[in-house]
């Protein structure tokens, strides 16, 4: 228990002593500022009859305040988990897994740290996202005289649930990292699945009502029911099968899977 | 500080694949004396001094720091301070933060940081990221890591490579000084010349196994000598030492006196009357002695 509080502390101060949190912070903030920003613009156009609102809902995407919001997660959640993958692989890129494993002998305690460590910073990094698209997108549409229905606790409660997404994907990348120890060879994993693969498997698994049922099942969609609302499951037309605890439920379990492979595949072997 | 603990190594051996990197090796090394361990590039001693670490898992035999294996230590830190390599911080992370960061881990006492970066000359630089330090400066970095729990034992891999002479200096005093304090000091090197001046015992190790475990004068003692005499009577000459009982024999400069001393070997020519041209001793270094164990794997 000593060495967990130990194990502990020096994660988290391996965060706050190097860049790379803010870093990423500061990307996440812009990428989903922009987003958000452009579409509560849409939005906030097209109810005040600038734009024609027919031309909008015919494309049938509701851009309603909660959607507009969701982008800190659907958007934003490849960073929380390119942070903790990193904050593994740069253990062994600069070979710090030597002090590290030095200080603290047990190799388990020091994932179950960084993983706990990486919950919270992902939250931290997501925040950034959430202050984005909340803020920013919340105030262009009172800016149009829209309702960013910020006075509602069901706004709040989809804030608390995305934040709890983003903390999940943090804590997934912790194993994932243990899992592909490469730096380079994680983050292209990172983009390629989360940006190109699983967006098109989520797209193939609607197709059929069977598949729809394991396509649920997919982390983004995972995340997705978990937050409640996002871009792809308005685009997609997909019903979410899952409730938001069961998606809850489904990040902690890949979670805990890719921890535990990481731990057999890298973590407790020969360090040389 | 701990008092001093001993460092035992029982039939260590450590096979990758089908290559033995460590073969059996059993040594103890002591406290209140620094202890060499020397070999070439590949010997095997970064692999040893891993599995003494915990880093590395011993294929068969143990490793123990006072009889308990580096993992089931209860305060690792302040019993073993280890540097490994040089190249063990993260460039971003400034020289204090990478202290405090495995302070936390072994929950030091803060005030540590300051004391060790003192220790090793880095107060002033401690600020500034590690990705601009020089390799002296890491080594320095690493040395304070070793340091920063007030270990009972130190091991450090080849902590002079990378110095400058005034830091050879300097950190040869520091390793001393840590030894007459009671700490176990063991310090690997593959250049005998480097840690000479340092080490009162050496261990050496070649392809994997120890080729020699003992004190460094009685390795040095190890050195032979000879005296090679040569004159323009070399019948008379050779009459003289044997009637003076040295044995000897021919070789291409002269005659070739075993063991014995110029003084000697000149006095007894004197009193046979016989002239000499050439009198000198020649001896082989303790480099000499160390280049042979390492590429034969045996005295001779």
């Amino acid at each position: 228990m000593n060495s967990l509080i130990g194990a502990l502390s020096s994660e988290m101060r391996k965060v706050t002593s190097t860049r790379l949190w803010w870093i990423l912070g500061l990307v996440v903030f812009v990428y989903v500022a922009f987003t958000a920003a452009s579409l509560a613009g849409i939005a906030g156009a097209a109810d005040s009859g600038l734009l024609d609102s027919e031309a909008i809902s015919g494309q049938g995407i509701p851009l309603d305040p909660p959607l507009i919001y969701s982008f800190a997660s659907s958007l934003g959640f490849v960073f929380p988990l390119i942070l903790a993958a990193v904050s593994v692989t740069q253990e062994f890129r600069h070979k710090t897994v030597n002090p590290t494993f030095l200080a603290t002998p047990n190799r388990a305690v020091v994932l179950t740290a960084k993983a706990i460590t990486m919950f919270l910073w992902g939250a931290v990094v997501g925040a950034f996202g959430v202050v984005a698209s909340v803020g920013l997108g919340g105030g262009i549409l009172a800016l149009f005289g829209s309702d960013p229905l910020l006075g509602e606790s069901d706004t709040w409660a989809l804030i608390g649930r995305m934040l709890l997404a983003l903390a999940l994907w943090g804590a997934i990348g912790v194993g994932l990292g243990a899992l592909i120890p490469s730096q380079i060879a994680v983050i292209a994993v990172v983009l390629a699945f989360t940006q190109f693969v699983e967006p098109l498997l989520r797209f193939a698994a609607t197709l059929t009502e069977w598949s729809a049922g394991i396509g649920a099942f997919l982390p983004g969609a995972a995340s997705d029911a978990l937050v409640g609302t996002s871009f792809y499951t308005m685009t997609g037309g997909a019903t979410n099968t899952l409730d938001w605890w069961q998606g809850a439920l489904v990040l902690l379990g890949l979670a805990l899977v890719t921890g535990c492979a990481g731990y057999l595949v890298s973590w407790r072997r020969d360090v040389t | 500080m701990a008092d001093g603990l001993p460092i035992e190594f029982h039939g260590v051996t450590k096979r990758f694949g089908g290559v033995t990197a460590v073969d059996d090796v059993t040594a103890t090394v002591l406290p209140g004396r620094v202890t060499g361990f020397l070999g070439p590039n590949g010997a095997g001693k970064t692999t040893t001094l891993r599995i003494l670490l915990g880093l590395v898992g011993a294929t068969t035999g143990t490793a123990t720091i006072g009889g308990t294996p580096y993992r089931s230590l209860s305060t690792p830190l302040h019993t073993v301070g280890a540097a490994l390599e040089a190249a063990s911080f993260h460039p971003g992370r400034s020289g204090r933060n990478h202290l405090d960061v495995y302070a936390r881990a072994a929950r030091l006492p803060n005030a540590r940081i300051g004391v060790v970066l003192d220790q090793v000359g880095l107060t002033d630089a401690a600020d500034r990221r590690v990705g601009g330090y020089s390799l002296g400066m890491r080594q320095r970095l690493g040395l304070a890591y070793a340091l920063l729990g007030d270990p009972a034992v130190v091991v450090l891999d080849e902590p002079i490579n990378g110095l400058d002479p005034e830091g050879i200096r300097w950190i040869r005093t520091f390793l001393r000084e840590l030894a007459s304090e009671g700490r176990t000091v063991l310090i690997s090197s593959h250049m005998l010349g480097e840690v000479q001046q340092t080490v009162d015992e050496a261990l050496i190790i070649r392809r994997g196994s120890l080729v020699y475990s003992g004190s460094l004068s009685e390795l040095e003692a190890r050195s032979a000598s000879w005296v090679i005499v040569d004159g323009p009577d070399r019948p008379a000459l050779a009459a003289a030492l044997t009637a003076a009982g040295f044995t000897f024999n021919a070789g291409r400069q002269g005659t070739i006196v075993n063991g014995g001393d110029t003084a000697a070997v000149g006095h007894a020519a004197f009193v046979a009357g016989v002239e000499l041209h050439s009198l000198h001793r020649h001896a082989t270094t303790l480099e000499d002695t160390f280049l042979s164990l390492i590429n034969d794997g045996g005295l001779s």
